[in-house]
């Protein structure tokens, strides 16, 4: 293609009117870009690496002292969240089990996304609470002993009425349970990306409904912990992330 | 490649509407100049894929970035006809030192953009690459003339999670409360919890979309392209009017709210969440707009006064 417009010709127009070799250059950065994005695009999946973990086949119903309860009707959302819910999550796990030497009941809830990206990322426990109508403290960073390994988690005490839920929760994106702030998220998503993966993300969420918060932790944690060891040591990165930290 | 060498530049020097035939390709070349049809070239096969990822289920389908599509459009459409309007001659001196600047600033926010599917970095890149290509061709000159559809632009890039799910978690209880207060003033039996709210026998969940944001986006789309197509001269209007929008498209939002409340208290669940519901949306939107051309006369009046 060559420059046979130098069109009529105004003075100023000289120069932009011929073509010169930055032009093209610049068009060939302009394609570059767009090779270099799609060369660090990541490809394979964390859900891949972990063997497409199935939560609902990874949770068994019965384990140490826990039975599943029956299904009562009760319910833990508006019906009208849960479509939305499906929208954002790739599997969901909701469950009641019982804890058999006291009758208490153990509310259980996995909300798991294969592919953490854009609109498809998970959403943290205390945002989800307060729009049903819980009044929710900020999340407290604590630490449980399960199978003489350190577990990062969030504790947060949600009231509603004469309600109030005592919760754990935690959050693992790929190989890594999240702790500090939201950011933290999406810089791991984006770190592990950089390294040609794309995280998964789960949320792994048990609570109670109690009043009394160290008493209800005490529980919950037996309950993490008998849980963990019945998953087996093959899927527990599917759970906690990698064994290391 | 030149099939009609004998044609005229002049042909193509302003692409008249009244043109019978499509002007031929050496014609196009030559209105645009080789440089630009060159930029031009490199940008589609940059921003091609960007715009078809972000149209087929990417960020612009969602709710809060659906008024992308839109802006986009009309800033290119704003783009040519300024463009076009100038005669070549006016066009300016280059400044590739900016222009690289710029081109840069684009690499930089779109490799990891476009690889991490962070869609507000690549989008941005969009504006970025544009104003590049204006400043390769006509340099600051050309830049300042068409200064508004390239900052107008900016709209359409679609806001990040973080910020999207933090001012809806402001906003939802917010409009709910407000909804509640306006019923309630009503002596409508109603009761709040969260983003839930109670009316008779009814629940109703205030969802991400009611709470506005989307709205609030577009309504603010269409305030700026309106005082930029007035030309209002007045800093008044040009300032507070944009800045209004925002408790204008609360208002709206509220209102529907409380409207669609009412709806599923006497006539049923179904009525609220069927036809009304998207008509209630409409209706919403209808007021915005009433309430936003209002506020401009105010304003009017207003800057008059002083």
């Amino acid at each position: 293609m060559s420059a046979t417009t130098d069109t009529a010709g105004g003075t100023s127009a000289r120069d932009g009117g011929k073509i010169r070799a930055w032009h093209w250059a610049a068009a060939a950065l302009m394609a570059f870009s767009l090779l270099a994005a799609t060369w660090l695009t990541p490809r394979t999946t964390w859900y891949e690496r972990l063997g497409r973990p199935d939560y609902q086949a990874l949770v068994p119903t019965a384990f140490g002292d826990w039975v599943l309860a029956p299904a009562t009707g009760y319910e833990f959302l508006v019906p009208a969240q849960t479509d939305a819910l499906n929208e954002i999550y790739s599997q969901i796990v909701a469950r009641t089990y019982i804890h058999q030497p006291t009758g208490r009941r153990i509310m259980l809830s996995l909300a798991y996304g294969d592919v953490q990206q854009g609109v498809r990322q998970l959403h943290r426990p205390e945002s989800c609470y307060s729009s049903q109508g819980f009044n929710v403290g900020d999340p407290r960073p604590d630490q449980a002993t399960v199978d003489g390994r350190n577990l990062d988690l969030f504790r947060l005490s949600a009231v509603a009425h004469e309600r109030t839920e005592q919760v754990t929760y935690w959050i693992r994106i790929g190989d890594r349970i999240i702790m500090g702030p939201a950011n933290d998220l999406n810089f791991t998503r984006m770190a592990m990306g950089l390294h040609g993966i794309i995280a998964d993300g789960l949320l792994f969420r048990v609570s109670e409904i109690a009043r009394d918060p160290a008493d209800s932790d005490r529980l919950q944690d037996r309950f993490i912990g008998d849980l963990l060891a019945a998953v087996g040591p093959s899927h527990l990165s599917a759970f906690v992330g990698a064994p290391t930290s | 490649m030149s099939d009609a060498p004998q044609r005229s530049t002049l042909d193509a020097v302003a692409p008249r509407a009244s043109a019978e035939s499509w002007p031929s390709l050496t014609a196009v070349v030559g209105f645009l100049g080789a440089p630009l049809a060159v930029l031009l070239i490199g940008l589609v096969v940059m921003f091609g894929p960007t715009v078809f990822r972000l149209l087929d289920g990417g960020a612009w389908t969602e709710p809060e970035s659906s008024h992308g599509p839109l802006i986009f459009a009309i800033s290119l459409w704003l783009l040519w006809r300024r463009f076009a309007a100038i005669p070549v001659a006016e066009r300016g001196d280059p400044a590739p030192g900016g222009a690289w600047c710029a081109l840069l600033v684009a690499s930089v926010l779109y490799v990891p953009g476009r690889a991490l599917g962070l869609a507000y970095l690549e989008t941005g890149a969009l504006v970025w690459a544009m104003l590049a290509v204006v400043l390769f061709v006509g340099g600051f000159g050309l830049a300042r003339r068409l200064w508004f559809p390239l900052a107008f632009m900016l709209l359409m890039i679609p806001l990040p999670m973080f910020i999207v799910s933090h001012v809806s978690s402001w906003l939802k209880p917010a409009v709910s409360m407000a909804s509640v207060a306006v019923l309630r003033f009503m002596d409508y039996p109603v009761a709040r919890s969260g983003a839930i709210i109670d009316i008779g026998p009814y629940q109703l969940l205030v969802a991400d979309a009611c709470a506005g944001m989307s709205t609030l986006f577009m309504l603010e789309t269409l305030g700026i392209l309106y005082l930029h197509l007035v030309r209002h001269t007045s800093r008044l209007r040009n300032v507070a009017l944009p800045v209004l929008i925002v408790p204008i498209s609360f208002v709206a939002n509220v209102a529907r709210v409380v409207v669609l409340a009412l709806i599923t208290y006497h006539f049923g669940d179904e009525a609220g969440q069927g036809f009304m519901h998207g008509f209630a949306g409409i209706l919403l939107f209808v007021a915005g707009l009433l309430l936003m051309y209002g506020t401009d006369g105010l304003l009017r009046l207003l800057g008059r006064a002083r």
